[in-house]
């Protein structure tokens, strides 16, 4: 794999910048789907456990 | 240690993730690209000059394309603004590499450009800072608090001004008008003339600095064209693309830039745009302002004192600068994550009181 970087990068620049971009910007793709998701689990667990606190406590209030 | 191959140089990777997380935070809620600041901080882990600015172009393409999927999800990104800010950025851009050049050829491109930095952030920061300050005075005079900024008067007469012939004739579109509404930003007319001629500027200015340019485009969005502050946000993140692009392409082509650390951070940053973005729609848009103004601030005061550790040829000063640009940044994460948290409590609590008005950014 380093020697892959290395070669493409001494041999071949102009494949190299694409490749450099091309690589950055599917990675930054992917990572923005994955940590919306990460985050849409994170808050979907959070509302399925802490909510019912919430609701709790409220009961507690109004009772 | 990680030893990475194109830099040829070991770093600790924790020490990248760390970089990555304060970049994305950053970017996310100011609506920078955080050039200077990786840049600097590369430069304090042992990254070779000219790979710590490839590297750090490379990271800042990436971290605003997360930012402006994110910001546009929350309906923050002008697009229609942003690309014709693209047609005057993209060749200023090209412009400003000539001359550039011409300040390499001459032996004074270091200097200026440092001295231009410095000149810049300085009087930017100062003027948010004295923005905030005088709006804050007006509220407390009046008994209605308003967000408008200081200089709404002048975004206005940018918005009415004429510029060039009414129409123009476009190769596929033919006749078109060049006074146009930009619904997204809630401006109802304005010349397509005036974004494309701030577009050149930013493009001049970022090309001269070797940066992305949110720093000086998303200000000049809020404060001369009267753009709501979250959307100038999503919208300079969205030019940071096409800048960033440009710049990766040309660092990359000249074997300057280390993707498997480019990546890496970009993974860090992925996390702290969550924060950072999802922080501009509940923290105050005055509050944003005033903290974007602090760290510019302390970016102009790092550069100024790498400018003296340059003169005097004191490698220390440099280190430190650094030091304290990082640190100024990981403070500001904290501080972020303390608004967030301390604005979902006043919310969660305003809610369960029952009149349910949410806290968020209005302008």
């Amino acid at each position: 794999m380093n020697n892959f970087l290395t070669s493409l990068s001494a041999n071949n620049p102009w494949l190299w910048a694409f490749f450099v971009l091309g690589v950055t910007a599917v990675s930054a793709i992917f990572l923005s789907v994955l940590s919306s998701l990460m985050l849409k689990l994170g808050s979907g667990i959070a509302a399925r456990f802490g909510g019912g606190k919430t609701r709790a406590v409220n009961d507690d209030v109004v009772s | 240690m990680m030893w990475f191959p194109n830099a040829e140089v070991a770093v600790n990777p924790a020490l990248l993730v760390l970089l990555g997380i304060i970049v994305g935070t950053l970017g996310g809620f100011f609506g920078v690209g955080g050039g200077f600041l990786i840049t600097g901080g590369l430069l304090v882990f042992g990254v070779p000059p000219l790979f710590a600015v490839g590297t750090g172009l490379t990271l800042v393409m990436g971290t605003s394309l997360i930012n402006t999927l994110k910001h546009r999800s929350l309906g923050n990104v002008d697009f229609k603004l942003g690309l014709m800010m693209a047609v005057g950025s993209v060749p200023a851009m090209y412009g400003a590499q000539q001359v550039n050049r011409q300040l390499e050829e001459a032996g004074v491109a270091g200097p200026v450009i440092r001295l231009l930095y410095v000149g810049f952030l300085v009087a930017l920061g100062s003027f948010i800072l004295y923005d905030h300050w005088r709006v804050h005075r007006r509220e407390s005079r009046s008994s209605s608090p308003s967000d408008q900024v200081s200089t709404a008067g002048l975004a206005g007469w940018m918005q009415r001004i004429n510029i060039g012939p009414r129409h123009i004739w476009l190769p596929g579109f033919g006749k078109v008008p060049t006074v146009v509404a930009l619904p997204v930003s809630g401006v109802e007319r304005i010349s397509i003339f005036v974004p494309v001629i701030m577009g050149a500027a930013v493009g001049f200015f970022a090309g001269i600095l070797g940066a992305g340019g949110a720093f000086i485009l998303t200000p000049m969005l809020i404060y001369l064209v009267g753009i709501p502050t979250v959307v100038a946000i999503g919208t300079g993140l969205f030019q940071v693309i096409i800048t960033g692009s440009v710049g990766t392409f040309l660092y990359a082509f000249s074997g300057r830039v280390d993707p498997t650390m480019a990546v890496l951070m970009l993974a860090a940053a992925a996390i702290g745009a969550q924060l950072g973005t999802s922080a501009t729609g509940v923290v105050q848009a005055a509050r944003i302002r005033f903290l974007y103004g602090v760290i510019v601030l302390v970016g102009g005061l790092s550069v100024g004192m790498e400018e003296i550790s340059q003169a005097l040829e004191v490698d220390i000063i440099s280190t430190f600068a650094s030091v304290v640009l990082l640190g100024a940044g990981g403070m500001m994460c904290l501080g972020i994550g303390v608004l967030m948290l301390r604005a979902k409590r006043g919310s969660r609590s305003t809610a369960s009181a029952g009149s349910g008005a949410p806290t968020g950014s209005d302008n």
